[in-house]
């Protein structure tokens, strides 16, 4: 059971990391990884909606008719993450005033309702739970990721503290929409490299 | 479907759904005080700290609310007071008005001194006024600054209209919103001032 727990929490880090395999949430996650910090503060919100949403979801799944499930998701889904906006608001405004609408918009991350309908309707609580984590963690590292290649080539800087020469120019490029799928496409293809290497040996 | 199938469905929905709305409206208890703490401090501080000098306390944790009027539908309507103390005084009552500028309204604090009576200066907060030209009434402190001293029994309109601020060249309409609010801070500070006890 120990082992089935690790591995459900560790394939949402690698093998089966959201956004970088599947392209799986990337809409929030390219709009807020223009700096690290913005991209961690989302990364723990979406860390707290995966974990909450699969535990309820994994605690009522006998008892929720199969053609009520998706409403029923999305009840829980949405509750959990207006709490994470009202706490968001109530001790991390500033956070809140900068994350704006992509708080709110975690309803729709295809994660979440994603890991309810294809693991925690189907598995016990422990394990949703360990999943809901890997997952949301796996969502919170791609984006730390982008956020840190972003930040660091487009601003010189990373969680606001400088890391490039005084005198480097900046990168906006990076910072605008378009650079952040560039990154990405980036990203997906050395994913793929590694993996292919990986498999190889 | 049969009608035990169709009444389970509407119980599990009502009851979830039911139980997501009770514990948001929990949350959104316990967090509701803290919520617009944060909000007021992060919006009105700035202008706060503009207009204070010397303090010791929050002026924001120590706001106080007043009734000062009814709105058309008969509502309260409520001031905020944000009291500034220092060894245990208050030496300062900051309030905000607004008042209609060239484009939109223009909001003011406005700090009183509640022992002698006088106005201790004046930020604005918020406005829309023409950049360039309106915002002078922000850009240029010697206007901000003839409101420093002066009496709260000083007529704050301005010269053109028989009162003593001078308006800013080519700002009229703009300074007459700023002095305007001025006014209207202090009538309203002087509606209020029996209540409060500094």
């Amino acid at each position: 059971m120990a082992a089935r727990i690790v591995q459900e929490f560790t394939k949402g880090l690698w093998k089966e990391i959201a956004p970088l395999r599947f392209a799986l949430g990337i809409c929030s996650a390219l709009a807020v990884s223009t700096r690290v910090d913005n991209a961690l503060g989302l990364g723990v919100a979406v860390v707290f909606v995966t974990c909450m949403s699969n535990v309820l979801i994994s605690l009522v799944r006998d008892v929720i008719p199969d053609k009520v499930r998706i409403a029923v998701f999305i009840s829980i889904i949405a509750t959990a993450v207006v709490i994470v906006e009202l706490l968001m608001q109530a001790y991390f405004y500033p956070l809140f005033l900068v994350l704006g609408i992509w708080i709110p918009l975690i309803v729709v991350n295809c994660i979440v309702l994603g890991r309810a309908e294809a693991f925690a309707r189907k598995n016990p609580v422990g394990l949703s739970l360990a999943d809901g984590l890997g997952m949301g963690l796996g969502f919170t590292l791609s984006l730390l990721v982008i956020a840190s290649i972003r930040e660091v080539l487009g601003s010189g800087t990373w969680l606001g503290i400088p890391v490039l020469p005084a005198g480097y120019p900046g990168f906006g490029f990076l910072l605008r929409p378009p650079g952040a799928f560039v990154i990405f496409g980036v990203l997906l293809a050395a994913m793929n490299i590694i993996s292919r290497h990986l498999e190889k040996r | 479907m049969t009608l035990r199938e169709m009444i389970r469905m509407i119980v599990v929905l009502t009851c979830v759904t039911g139980i997501c709305a009770g514990s948001l409206a929990a949350v959104r208890l316990a967090t509701r005080e803290q919520i617009d703490y944060q909000q007021i401090k992060f919006i009105k501080e700035p202008a706060l700290k503009k207009v204070l000098a010397d303090y010791e306390n929050d002026p924001v944790a120590d706001r106080i609310q007043i009734e000062t009027g009814k709105d058309a539908r008969g509502r309260p309507v409520y001031t905020t007071l944000f009291p500034a103390k220092k060894g245990g005084r208050v030496v300062t009552v900051v309030l905000e008005a607004s008042a209609p500028g060239y484009k939109g309204p223009i909001g003011v604090m406005v700090a009183i001194d509640p022992q002698n009576d006088r106005l201790q200066g004046i930020a604005v907060t918020t406005q829309s006024e023409t950049p360039g030209l309106g915002t002078k009434i922000i850009d240029e402190p010697s206007f901000g600054a003839q409101f420093v001293g002066k009496s709260l029994g000083a007529n704050f309109q301005l010269a053109s209209a028989g009162g003593e601020i001078q308006a800013i060249s080519g700002a009229t309409v703009s300074s007459a919103g700023v002095s305007q609010a001025v006014i209207r801070a202090v009538g309203i500070y002087q509606g209020i001032k029996p209540e409060l006890k500094f």
